[in-house]
């Protein structure tokens, strides 16, 4: 069921057996789990079923550290979360994510891989993924582009996409819940705090308000936080009247460890063969899958160089006649008409777009003819030598046949290849959300974000780049500049997260070193639980997604052991 | 359909099913895409000593590197390219229907353009107000979006196709296959193979 929380009562206190707070990737899977188990489910989702700027400005807040994206455009809150605008890229965990590394402080999680890898595959289906093979040799083997052989030091790894109608799970999902008479989601509700019994031992309730004024409680056996990792930590802190360090912070752990997946360019590589084809490292499709291969180091390599987990992602730049093409309107419109998408005005300007940019080479033959014939000088130039008429394709055969002749080609003359690295940030306890001293619309404390980084995600970074140079090197492929030299003062200038808010509340057995174990349940509370990527110990060789709904199953899995 | 072509249609009607002996639009439009194709080898040729004589109608700067500036049009060697096309054009369809009753791609399929009523061959003026109506449009678009420059290309194919439409809907439908060309020119195309195994009496418009 969908209720709206500004009709019920004021002061009411609505009683069920679990509760979830947040109805994103984590929220939404744990609910559907849960239905039809004999268990009455209530979630709580702060927004309605589409972005309102008031409900999303709740999220503003304060960045001290590192520059990073406005909290308020990081996340989204409304039905579905931020699954309404995440990029789809999928990749289970690999076994070393979740051992521990004696290079890398306060690595190591209480479970391995093997406790997630019966979940990775529904996880898969959930998500909206066709397969759930994530084996680099067995998508090159179906794959009509290869990897670039880089020498033994390196290894390609593949990522599915998913299609991007598929990836909202307000979308995906609304009817389900809808039609599930156990679940109720409660729109437009906001949890401000989660109240401990007077002992401290366990969740009594959750306050929940609306931006329309409307207040009440929940009363549940079970709690689970799934609000994300700024709002999980921030709700935790906030909820100190019992215990005024805040709920599961009695080790000062909570909002400690805020881990990101940094990426910048660290290389450019100037190929040898401008024709080298890197399709391989594009999205593109295998099948009925989308998928995206890249580069990084194996394990032993890792082990070796004492290296966090460095994935590199391979962009080649074009001449900029080709680069305007790809991302020209007309590319875009014919994406549209062949989806169907858009509204029928749209649909009108998308196919006059198209029309017209199809018709970009009549500009270039001879006016009168019947048939379009192009001027003599151009076929001349065509009998020539195809190269130097081949950069003109955009001018003379317009964006749609450029892009169709990348397609067609696995690539087109290269100017250069971007090395573009993603980190698998190591833990820092410095690096943390607390709270601020402003509130927001509801009264709460607003969050505020200190991202840092360590030497060993610098190292790590231009050590992966110098093994890729050399590989590239030793295959004859090309000449690798390092734009990003560990010895430099700062980060570059384009460093940027991957809008993953990994850690604040991470997972370990011992309650001095994190703030839920093994079952996501918070240390020092019988009956919290937490959902979503605050609880990784480590952020991850991948992205975070897959792994949170992987954990999510598990943790329903839990749940209903112990709650029947 | 006016009177006449009623009264017309109706003796060559009774003397031979129409769609034995008028040509149907189908075949037509095949001989319409020969010629097309001729006809544009034949204005490819002439372009090239028109581009010996007054210069290259396209220039190349390799150094460009803003989208469209690296190959530029001429417009004068354009234009002058464009007027040698329609005039290739015209002299093309007129000279064949006033000399021989037909294109090469007519001939090809054994067609005939003829004088509506007495099946005699076309003089130079119907020939000329035939081409105007359905050789020149071609001609004629694409001289207007090389020389007037600012136009969408696009917009201009609406009329361009509704046009052509209208001349294949028009033929297909009437029951001596007359489109609007051949209504205003006063011709009407023929099977030219057919009128030898009927009695050539009984078909009053077969030469």
């Amino acid at each position: 069921m969908l209720s709206d929380a500004r009709r019920v009562p004021p002061g009411t206190t609505i009683a069920a057996d679990l509760c979830v707070i947040g109805a994103g990737a984590a929220g939404i899977t744990i609910a559907r789990e849960l239905a039809g188990s004999g268990l009455r489910v209530l979630v709580l989702e702060s927004g309605g079923e589409e972005l309102d700027p008031r409900t999303q400005s709740l999220y503003r807040g304060r960045s001290t550290g590192i520059p990073y994206f406005a909290l308020d455009g990081t996340r989204l809150r409304f039905l579905g979360g931020s699954t309404n605008h995440w990029g789809g890229v999928c990749r289970p965990f690999d076994p070393l994510d979740f051992e521990p590394r004696d290079w890398i402080p306060f690595s190591g999680w209480p479970i391995r891989k093997r406790d997630l890898d019966r979940y990775y595959g529904p996880a898969s289906a959930i998500v909206g993924l066709s397969s759930d093979d994530f084996s680099a040799e067995s998508w090159e083997q179906r794959d009509h582009f290869s990897p670039l052989d880089l020498g033994p030091r390196t290894e390609p790894r593949v990522a599915q996409i998913v299609d991007p109608d598929s990836r909202s799970f307000g979308i995906r999902y609304r009817s389900e819940i809808e039609a599930a008479e156990d679940v109720d989601l409660y729109l437009h509700a906001n949890a401000t705090e989660i109240e401990a019994d007077p002992a401290g031992g366990a969740v009594a309730r959750v306050r929940v308000a609306t931006l329309s004024g409307n207040r009440f409680s929940v009363k549940a056996r079970s709690f689970v936080l799934a609000a994300g990792g700024i709002e999980n930590p921030r709700l935790l802190l906030a909820s100190n009247r019992q215990l005024p360090r805040g709920l599961g912070n009695q080790n000062d752990l909570v909002g400690r460890f805020f881990t990101e997946h940094p990426r910048f360019v660290a290389g450019l590589v100037a190929p040898s063969d401008a024709e080298i084809g890197v399709g391989f490292y594009g999205v593109h499709h295998v099948g009925d899958a989308d998928i995206q291969g890249y580069v990084a180091l194996p394990e032993p390599v890792q082990r070796e160089e004492e290296l966090v987990d460095v994935q590199v992602f391979v962009h080649p730049t074009y001449d900029e006649r080709f680069a305007a093409a790809f991302e020209s309107d007309d590319v875009e419109s014919l994406r549209a008409v062949s989806r169907g998408q858009g509204t029928i005005d749209e649909f009108g300007t998308d196919l006059m777009n198209v029309v017209a940019d199809l018709t970009t080479f009549r500009e270039y033959t001879i006016p009168g003819a019947p048939l379009p014939v192009p001027y003599p000088e151009i076929v001349e130039r065509t009998l020539e030598g195809g190269d130097e008429l081949r950069d003109h394709i955009p001018d003379l055969l317009g964006d749609i046949a450029a892009d169709g002749y990348r397609r067609l080609n696995g690539s087109v003359p290269l100017q250069a290849l971007e090395l573009s690295t993603r980190l698998d940030q190591a833990p820092n306890p410095e690096s943390r959300i607390t709270l601020s001293r402003s509130r927001d619309a509801l009264g709460m404390p607003r969050a505020q974000l200190e991202w840092r980084l360590s030497e060993i995600d610098r190292r790590s970074a231009a050590r992966a780049t110098e093994i890729l140079a050399s590989g590239f090197s030793a295959a004859g492929l090309g000449r690798v500049r390092i734009v990003f030299d560990d010895d430099e003062a700062g980060w570059p200038d384009d460093l940027a997260g991957g809008n993953h808010h990994i850690g604040t509340t991470r997972m370990s057995d011992d309650a001095k070193r994190g703030v839920v174990d093994r079952d996501c349940r918070v240390h020092g509370l019988a009956n919290l639980f937490v959902a979503g990527s605050s609880v990784f110990a480590t952020g991850g060789s991948s992205t975070p997604t897959l792994t949170i709904v992987a954990l999510a199953l598990r943790l329903a899995d839990h749940l209903r052991g112990t709650l029947r | 359909m006016t009177e006449r072509d009623r009264t017309t249609g109706a003796r060559g009607a009774l003397a031979a099913p129409a769609d034995r002996y008028y040509a149907d639009a189908s075949s037509r439009m095949i001989a319409l895409v020969v010629d097309a194709v001729l006809l544009t080898v034949l204005i490819f040729i002439v372009a090239i000593p028109v581009s010996l004589v007054i210069g290259p109608a396209v220039e190349f700067d390799s150094a460009a590197d803003q989208l469209g500036d690296a190959v530029t049009v001429d417009t004068t060697v354009a234009a002058v390219n464009a007027a040698l096309s329609l005039a290739l054009s015209a002299g093309y369809f007129a000279a064949s229907w006033v000399l021989r009753r037909a294109t090469p791609g007519q001939r090809l399929l054994d067609l005939s353009v003829v004088r509506e009523g007495d099946g005699a061959r076309l003089g130079a003026g119907a020939a000329i107000v035939r081409w105007g109506l359905l050789g020149a449009p071609f001609g004629l678009f694409a001289f207007v979006t090389t020389v007037a420059s600012g136009i969408d290309q696009a917009l201009l194919d609406v009329p361009v196709a509704a046009w052509y439409l209208a001349l294949l809907v028009t033929t297909a439908r009437d029951s001596r296959k007359r489109g609007i060309h051949d209504r205003v020119a006063g011709t009407v195309v023929v099977k030219r193979a057919v009128p030898a195994r009927w009695d050539s009496a009984s078909a009053p418009d077969a030469v």
